[in-house]
């Protein structure tokens, strides 16, 4: 896979120019896109755009920031002003955004080269990418398996070398998961470290947005871009600039280990992941027997808040402002569920009922209201244990990624964010990396949590283990661009 | 658990049409999934203290900006009606619409 950092001494040398880039990463998704489908909409003319703007400011000699010309993926419910934003749904299917998300902004303002709107699990309710309108992506690790969800287009495009990094988002993993699946690094940011102006939400207490890369020093690049306070979403704080104080030096770092986050996992799986502790600890990291009981609850937590806060923000697709309109109807309150049945596939209907169920009269304090103190003692329970340890070390996921023909019920499917959703709970930031690979050569994720708002610390960590073992575990795989 | 009249009565809350759909396994899909978040009903919380908070709500000033254009707002509407510098959304209403 090809690094930003290796994109941008190629331009900054010319030994390329941004436009010849564009047009190979954009002729290797249109060629590739039909059977891999990581893309929704491929953006040719906006692409090779942008990638002459940057051409003409070299031309001026001009210094051109790190993500200048740089072809990359957006997962499809970054609102982009002009180019249609489905969120994988049919609701959505035609609805072309007036304004640009916060993030958009602030990678166009760097000149990056957008190849088009990343495939995704519809409304980002999914951890397979099977329940996108416009049919699955293929993990291009292995064309039988998903690529996971729900950023996984955005996943696929950067392990199928049709992008070089993506930009996901991760309610309860779907940033870290698919990077998980993929062979890729996934970062879920601080929860207020970057804006979510423009992103479609879905559970806005959760929902953060941040990179898929194809290395560690790629992810704090992109972090660092995108991350910033902006008054138009009042959460973001910004979180302090990663990548120039990066050093992959880990002596002294305290890294938990909670036994809870191993429990029946593949022997393959806890192999891994306890190898890649093990180099850490070599390189001069100190590893700690922790504790971490409330995991269990995680899961069950996440589906209260999340369906909840989803049953909500849904409310808007009414038809009559934008998206899909039934076309026979009886009255007005018809229309409206016509609308919404027709526009929505079965999993986002399944959790709009259960957010409905659970913020229901005689359910609230038994669902809702439980599930509020929930979080409130999962986030304890993280804050206590950064008093002892620095960060934990824990598998991304329970298996590798699953096959297409899995026949999985959903709650069996919900188990593949185990080890994830926890960490959005408490809002605090999480990288995934690959660490190993199973016996059928799919990759295998670990994933670092740290302090809120100290990204540095993970993605230090997890370039010290990126550089304990040269890499081995980033391996391109067929298709796309090869420079 | 959740019967088939239950499984109406949320669909009727959640504003969705259920025509079609088979309810007796809908209801047992949804059920199973009632159940597994009914898991949060036995955990122990004594111990935590569950009113403290890190997190501080952010205030900002209370001033006029400039807003979007009603006739941008109009432009993925199914329906509606432009004036000038006004306009609205058109509610379809029983025979208005095909």
């Amino acid at each position: 896979m090809t690094s930003i950092t290796q994109i941008h001494e190629l331009l900054v040398s010319k030994k390329m120019s941004a436009s010849e880039l564009a047009e190979q990463y954009v002729s290797a998704a249109e060629r590739d896109n039909p059977e891999m489908k990581a893309y929704i909409t491929i953006t040719r003319d906006a692409a090779m755009s942008a990638a002459r703007e940057v051409d003409a400011k070299i031309a001026r000699g001009a210094e051109i920031p790190p993500l200048a010309g740089v072809p990359f993926n957006m997962k499809d419910l970054v609102s982009t002003a002009g180019v249609r934003t489905t969120c994988a749904s049919k609701m959505l299917e035609d609805y072309v955004p007036f304004y640009d998300a916060a993030v958009w902004e602030a990678l166009q303002s760097q000149g990056a080269v957008m190849v088009g709107k990343g495939n995704m699990d519809e409304f980002a309710m999914g951890s397979t990418n099977k329940t996108s309108y416009f049919g699955a992506p293929l993990n291009p690790r292995g064309k039988s398996r998903v690529p996971g969800g729900s950023s996984g287009g955005v996943a696929a495009a950067v392990a199928g070398g049709t992008a070089v990094y993506g930009i996901g988002s991760d309610t309860g993993g779907s940033i870290r998961q698919p990077a998980a699946y993929c062979g890729v690094v996934g970062l879920k940011p601080t929860y207020g470290a970057v804006s979510r102006y423009g992103l479609i939400a879905f559970a806005s207490s959760l929902d953060q947005i941040g990179p898929l890369t194809a290395n560690v020093r790629d992810a704090a690049i992109v972090l660092d871009a995108i991350s910033d306070k902006d008054s138009r979403d009042m959460t973001s704080r910004g979180t302090a600039k990663t990548a120039d104080r990066l050093t992959g030096d880990v002596h002294g770092l305290r890294i938990g280990i909670a036994r809870e986050f191993f429990e029946n996992l593949p022997p393959e799986i806890e192999e891994s992941v306890m190898a890649s502790a093990k180099t850490l600890e070599k390189q001069g990291a100190v590893l700690a027997d922790v504790s971490f009981p409330m995991v269990s609850y995680g899961l069950p937590t996440y589906y209260i808040l999340a369906c909840a806060e989803a049953s909500s923000n849904l409310g808007r697709y009414d038809g009559l402002r934008f998206g899909h309109r039934a076309e026979e109807f009886r009255d007005l309150e018809d229309f409206i569920c016509k609308t919404r049945s027709e526009g929505f596939g079965a999993e986002v209907k399944r959790r709009i009922l259960l957010g409905t169920y659970v913020l229901s009269s005689g359910y609230y304090d038994a669902f809702y209201n439980k599930a509020q103190q929930l979080r409130r003692a999962i986030s304890n329970d993280f804050e206590k244990l950064f008093g002892a340890v620095d960060c934990l070390l824990t598998p991304t996921t329970p298996s590798t990624a699953l096959r297409f023909d899995a026949q999985l019920s959903p709650v069996e499917v919900y188990m593949t964010d185990i080890c994830t959703v926890p960490i959005n709970i408490a809002g605090v930031p999480a990288i995934s990396f690959p660490c190993g690979f199973d016996a059928d050569g799919l990759p295998i994720g670990a994933q670092l949590i740290g302090r809120k708002f100290d990204e540095q610390t993970i993605l230090n960590a997890a370039l010290a283990f990126e550089n304990a073992t040269a890499a081995e575990f980033l391996r391109p795989s067929n298709g796309g661009v090869s420079l | 658990m959740i019967t088939a009249d239950g499984l109406l009565k949320l669909a009727s809350l959640s504003k969705l049409s259920l025509d079609g759909i088979d309810l007796d396994e809908t209801a047992r899909d949804v059920g199973s999934v009632i159940d597994f978040a009914n898991e949060v009903s036995t955990a122990d919380l004594t111990g935590y203290n569950l009113t403290e908070t890190d997190d501080q709500s952010p205030l900002r000033e209370d001033i006029v900006v400039p807003s979007v254009p009603v006739g941008t707002i109009l432009v993925n509407a199914g329906e509606a009606v432009t004036d000038g510098g006004g306009g609205f959304f058109v509610a379809p209403v029983k025979g208005a619409v095909k």
